[in-house]
């Protein structure tokens, strides 16, 4: 009676238009030659772009907005229950894809040729992450030093217009902005300068919460800021903590304040024989509904927050096999001798306040890609 | 439940229409509610051209390509959307309205099978009538969204006609391939 397969093109056309994710087109595309010829790719978006740069850079060689995806993955197979992974993918401009980790966002090494047939895993887009990669000269009197250096900056990103290929970004000032922010509009082409923040402090969280971009400095100052350039100072967190992150949990807005066990102890972030995570404690908050007000969060309920270096995302526990909710995994950077060395991760029990390697929690350590997939696999 | 009648009458004629499915049933439809079948619409328009006495007596239009269960519901869809000859609401009808479509629509969503949602996604194309095909294509979108690709096949009854050669040439669509070698 019902013969799918004999569904009009331009009927499979709009039931394709309606799907969120580009791996829900692959995978319609996927399920036979004829639905394959009807339903037309769309162009990946924002895979790459160069961005102009600021007119008084003269070192600054190339700025391009690179796109970081976080995937959940489930893999079905007969007889044992799904098992699940967290995975970042990076897809350069000549269509190559990297495995990132999914809180440092540094490249996952040792993964000879791994190829995922994404039709065998059900895959579940998360978040995307943004950066914007900044490919610097300087030095260019000594020529010793005359190579190209690759930076690369968080930035919140937020489509504009109807169409979404214009988008607006906004990223904390480097050296010399006196702590404020960067606002790019796409149609514009131009950079500009917000804020007018001493220049005690600087924007260390930006993100994208429901049409606009947040900012939070160092000193706990927050603004919004919209499309237009509309900013606001939106509140205070009055806070002094050492490292703050903008994340979205179950559709509002949370800051969380790491604060360091005592002063001066960001001498430790730099020593090499402190062993464990450096922060004492987190402070969680929520934006308000009116959005003025920040509110302390005792409990994240069933949310595990992932604060990374760039970005941070939420998923709830009950998607992670085998995770307790109201954790925190986060990331904090390992020094020697000055130079950054990678990244450990940790978890912290909020309810408790326990927290440990990421290796001490099996269930999470295991979730983050590639986990305990083992070696290999063509 | 609302005590509000589904169909306020418009102000001009409340003329009603029949509709004659395929299996040969009758549907006495309001004319504010077939018109939002556009083929309904057309025919309508071009029969009251020719026939003088046409309104406020009863038209049967032939459906031969939609059943009667397809039309039922159909009708039944059409009849929750604000109607564009209504009196208008206050906000707090409005309100009502919204909650009880939602309610309505996810009631009728839950029970469908994928054969019964192909029959009314193809029939809502054929009467053109544009809200149903909007809300059962992105019912079915909202159904095959994150599932794989095994599930939607076997949900459309679709064989997979892919040779093994023709399969692997598509593959790096679909496939990520990680590279361990940093070319950086």
């Amino acid at each position: 009676m019902a013969d799918w397969s004999q569904l009009p093109r331009d009927l499979l056309h709009l039931i394709a238009k309606r799907l969120k994710t580009r791996i829900d087109l692959l995978r319609l595309r996927s399920i036979c030659s004829s639905w394959r010829s009807s339903i037309a790719l769309t162009p990946k978006q924002h895979r790459h772009t160069p961005i102009p740069t600021t007119d008084d850079s003269k070192f600054i060689l190339s700025l391009d907005l690179s796109v970081h995806t976080v995937y959940l993955i489930e893999s079905q197979q007969e007889g044992s229950p799904p098992k699940r992974w967290l995975v970042k993918v990076f897809e350069d401009q000549h269509g190559r894809m990297h495995l990132l980790d999914p809180l440092s966002s540094s490249k996952v090494v040792g993964f000879d040729n791994l190829l995922l047939d994404l039709r065998e895993f059900k895959v579940f887009e998360l978040c995307q992450e943004h950066v914007l990669h900044r490919t610097a000269m300087y030095g260019v009197h000594e020529p010793w030093r005359s190579r190209p250096v690759v930076e690369v900056d968080k930035v919140a990103f937020m489509c504009v217009g109807p169409e979404n290929n214009d988008f607006a970004l906004v990223t904390p000032h480097r050296d010399g902005g006196g702590g404020g922010l960067a606002f790019f509009n796409s149609r514009i082409q131009q950079w500009i300068t917000i804020g007018s923040h001493p220049a005690t402090s600087s924007c260390i969280a930006v993100t994208h919460f429901e049409g606009k971009f947040y900012a939070v400095d160092t000193k706990g100052r927050t603004i919004s800021i919209d499309q237009f350039l509309d900013s606001k100072v939106v509140t205070n967190l009055g806070s002094d903590a050492y490292m703050k992150y903008l994340v979205e949990a179950g559709g509002e807005l949370l800051v969380v304040e790491a604060y360091l066990p005592f002063p001066n102890a960001e001498g430790l972030i730099g020593s090499e024989s402190h062993r464990g995570l450096c922060i004492d404690y987190f402070e969680v908050s929520k934006l308000n509904k009116e959005g003025d007000k920040w509110v302390k969060v005792n409990s994240l309920g069933d949310w595990v927050l992932f604060l990374g270096i760039y970005s941070s995302f939420s998923v709830l526990a009950s998607e992670l096999p085998g995770c307790k909710g109201n954790c925190i995994v986060v990331t904090q950077p390992r020094w020697k001798e000055f130079n950054l060395d990678g990244h450990d991760t940790y978890v912290v029990e909020l309810e408790s306040g326990r927290s440990g390697p990421l290796e001490n929690y099996p269930d999470f350590s295991k979730l983050l890609f590639p986990g305990d997939m083992g070696t290999s696999s063509t | 439940m609302s005590n509000t009648s589904e169909n306020p009458k418009p102000s001009s004629s409340s003329a009603k229409m029949t509709l004659k499915t395929s299996d040969n049933e009758l549907f006495e439809v309001e004319e504010a509610v077939a018109m939002k079948f556009c083929t309904v619409k057309q025919y309508f328009e071009d029969e009251k051209d020719s026939d003088v006495a046409a309104r406020g007596s009863t038209t049967v239009i032939p459906l031969p390509n939609v059943h009667s269960a397809v039309l039922a519901t159909l009708i039944s869809y059409g009849k929750k959307l604000p109607q564009s000859n209504a009196v208008a609401d206050n906000h707090e009808e409005e309100e009502t309205k919204k909650k009880e479509r939602k309610k309505y629509e996810q009631g009728l969503l839950k029970n469908l099978m994928p054969g019964e949602l192909l029959d009314l996604i193809s029939a809502a194309n054929y009467l053109d009538f544009k809200e149903g095909l909007e809300f059962f294509n992105q019912a079915l979108a909202d159904h095959i969204q994150n599932k794989s690709v095994e599930y939607v096949r076997k949900f459309f009854g679709i064989k997979n006609d892919y040779e093994p050669h023709e399969e692997e040439k598509y593959r790096e669509e679909y496939a990520w391939a990680f590279e361990g070698v940093d070319e950086d």
